[in-house]
């Protein structure tokens, strides 16, 4: 059989070319937000693309990370690999491992390509990038609340607008639920998702009264604060409920320009998330454009990050205005060095085009290095 | 009623949209002249309410329209709902009209030749091939799923499968057919669906609206 030409530019399913100037969009956002990163302290850290099977998916978070990885065996060790699907699972070993001796909180960034066996609901694309932080080794309201804060910075830094964060316990439902037999989970997870109070309130078990409350205290930020005040309860629950009212307190306090949208059961996509837990929506995109919460890493540290995904950001109107483009005729480095000190970039002429002024159309230039001056072209 | 963001409402055709429009207008939501017109082709109208508009929809693609935001909320059966279980899609409410069942259905002599014990691979026709085939491996039988779009009821008597899963609402279309309910898998009835990200970013938009139509159906029940 015999290859068209067409048929040599397929690529599989999930993966594609990223050209300019959404390549060099990409580029520049994720310097954006990791620059953000960087001035709260977040030392950059490059975990590699693969990693032995067993040192990835066998402890924390990467237990749940299975069914989404793929596997290539290694010539060289015989050992099976896995490609990387998630980032916080290497920083994760990172943390417990090579930094462990490090004083906590450990505070790391990273930016980075992961390949998923399946894409996610709205984006087809298997390869992904992620950039993210994680705050490592000590729990408590103000480490959660900083890196929703950090988070939210790095969003505002690349113009994302109208930002909704809800925040979450989605370990609620495993405490709520972990007595009853699987049948009735199913049908209570069920219409926990559904949001469908009517299911809960004709099922009987021991905390239905109380999951009800929170279902009914989930909504935007001064309804369910007061409602999740006023709610009674004891011990364990009451901790919780103190707690997450103080990280949406201090998230509230020290940034008003953003919505707050309170649903403790939720629990769509968090995996290996063990604590508070949130996912940030902007109006004007599709879909979730950010996630994080609390979890264990390997040693059982517990960790909180946060994840931005820049697939969905891309497609966000120009972050960076581009400098004008120059037309240089001849290759000259000197000549192009000082148009470029001025502010624009330059692409040398072809030396066998004499027209140099249709070249420069055709090159998509503005203006003309001519006679030692930058000259505007008409068009 | 006043809406401050815009919102598409995706109505599905026939059945359901009978039993959705009385909801509708009691909540003081009514579509232009031209939705009732079945002769007009459009497939998006506006109604009395500046912000909100209908669109018209295949009832199977219901819930893409919902998903990917190109409305906002939607009435939708839960067969739909069901069988694309979409992690996007919000359905707080049940609306209880257009109530059927889905069943598993085959001609009369499967029940009394077979021992179903004793299958591990069955194949079905259906419109429903996700939940269908959820519903056998929860027993432990590979279900092998025709996707049909209609007329599932032939299947069996022309030797395509055995077994057909498909909505029963009287009964009397298996019978002219010859076939008989085997089990049922599920209740079917109309729900109120939201878009996940609507529903985050908009909060005090939607929460009222939805207030509004649960009145509406706890006064009718």
């Amino acid at each position: 059989m015999t290859v068209s030409q067409n048929q040599k530019g397929l690529l599989p399913a999930g993966l594609s070319d990223i050209l300019h100037p959404q390549a060099k969009d990409q580029a520049k956002t994720i310097e954006n937000l990791l620059d953000v990163f960087s001035n709260y302290g977040y030392f950059r850290v490059k975990p590699p693309l693969v990693e032995y099977e067993e040192t990835l998916l066998s402890d924390g978070p990467g237990t749940v990370l299975k069914d989404s990885t793929f596997r290539i065996m290694d010539p060289l060790s015989q050992k099976m690999m896995a490609l990387r699907s998630d980032v916080t699972a290497q920083i994760s070993r990172i943390a417990s491992t090579r930094l462990s001796h490090l004083t906590r909180p450990l505070r790391l960034s990273y930016s980075g390509d992961i390949l998923r066996v399946n894409g996610d609901s709205f984006n087809t694309e298997r390869q992904k990038t992620q950039v993210g932080a994680e705050l490592i080794g000590i729990e408590n309201e103000f480490c959660d609340s900083e890196i929703i804060l950090v988070c939210l910075k790095a969003l505002k830094s690349i113009n994302i607008q109208n930002i909704t964060i809800d925040i979450n316990l989605p370990f609620l439902r495993d405490f709520f639920l972990k007595e009853l037999s699987t049948s009735l989970k199913e049908e209570i997870n069920k219409a926990i998702d559904l949001k469908d109070k009517k299911i809960i309130q004709k099922l009987k078990f021991k905390y239905s009264e109380i999951l009800l409350n929170l279902m009914e205290s989930s909504g935007e930020y001064s309804y369910a604060t007061q409602y999740l005040k006023e709610l009674k309860l004891e011990g364990f629950l009451d901790e919780v409920r103190n707690y997450y009212l103080k990280v949406i307190e201090i998230v509230n306090n020290n940034d008003q320009s953003i919505k707050i949208s309170i649903d403790p059961l939720e629990n769509r996509g968090f995996k290996y998330h063990s604590g508070l837990s949130f996912t940030i929506f902007s109006e004007n995109l599709k879909g979730e454009i950010a996630k994080g919460g609390r979890y264990k890493t390997l040693n059982g540290e517990s960790a909180i990050g946060c994840t931005i995904y820049i697939e969905k950001i891309i497609s966000t109107p120009k972050l960076n205005s581009e400098k004008p483009l120059v037309y240089v005729p001849h290759l000259n480095i000197n000549d192009a060095d000082k148009v470029i000190s001025n502010g624009y970039r330059v692409v040398f002429g072809n030396n066998l085009n004499t027209d140099f002024e249709k070249d420069a159309l055709n090159l998509k230039c503005q203006y003309i290095w001519q006679n030692d001056s930058i000259v505007k072209l008409e068009t | 009623m006043t809406l401050n963001k815009s919102l598409n409402i995706a109505l599905p055709k026939g059945r359901i949209l009978h039993s959705v429009l009385p909801i509708l207008s009691k909540i003081g939501i009514e579509p232009e002249k031209s939705f009732f017109d079945s002769n007009d082709r459009k497939l998006k109208f506006k109604t009395n309410i500046n912000n909100i508009d209908i669109i018209r929809v295949r009832s199977f693609d219901v819930v893409t329209f919902l998903a990917y935001g190109a409305a906002q909320m939607a009435f939708v059966g839960s067969d739909i709902l069901n069988e694309y279980n979409h992690t996007e899609v919000y359905s707080p409410l049940d609306l209880n009209v257009g109530k059927c069942k889905m069943v598993v259905a085959a001609e009369k002599d499967v029940i009394t030749k077979e021992d179903h014990r004793t299958w591990s691979h069955v194949r079905v026709a259906t419109k429903y091939p996700n939940i269908t085939r959820k519903h056998f491996e929860a027993r432990g039988v590979h279900a092998e799923c025709i996707k049909l779009n209609g007329a599932m009821e032939l299947a069996p008597s022309m030797g395509l499968c055995k077994r057909i899963v498909d909505l029963v609402e009287t009964g009397s279309t298996l019978k002219a057919n010859g076939l008989v309910e085997i089990e049922k898998i599920c209740d079917v009835s109309t729900r109120l669906a939201v878009n996940r990200s609507y529903w985050k970013t908009n909060l005090n938009t939607i929460q009222p609206l939805i207030d509004k139509v649960e009145e509406v159906i706890n006064v009718k029940n």
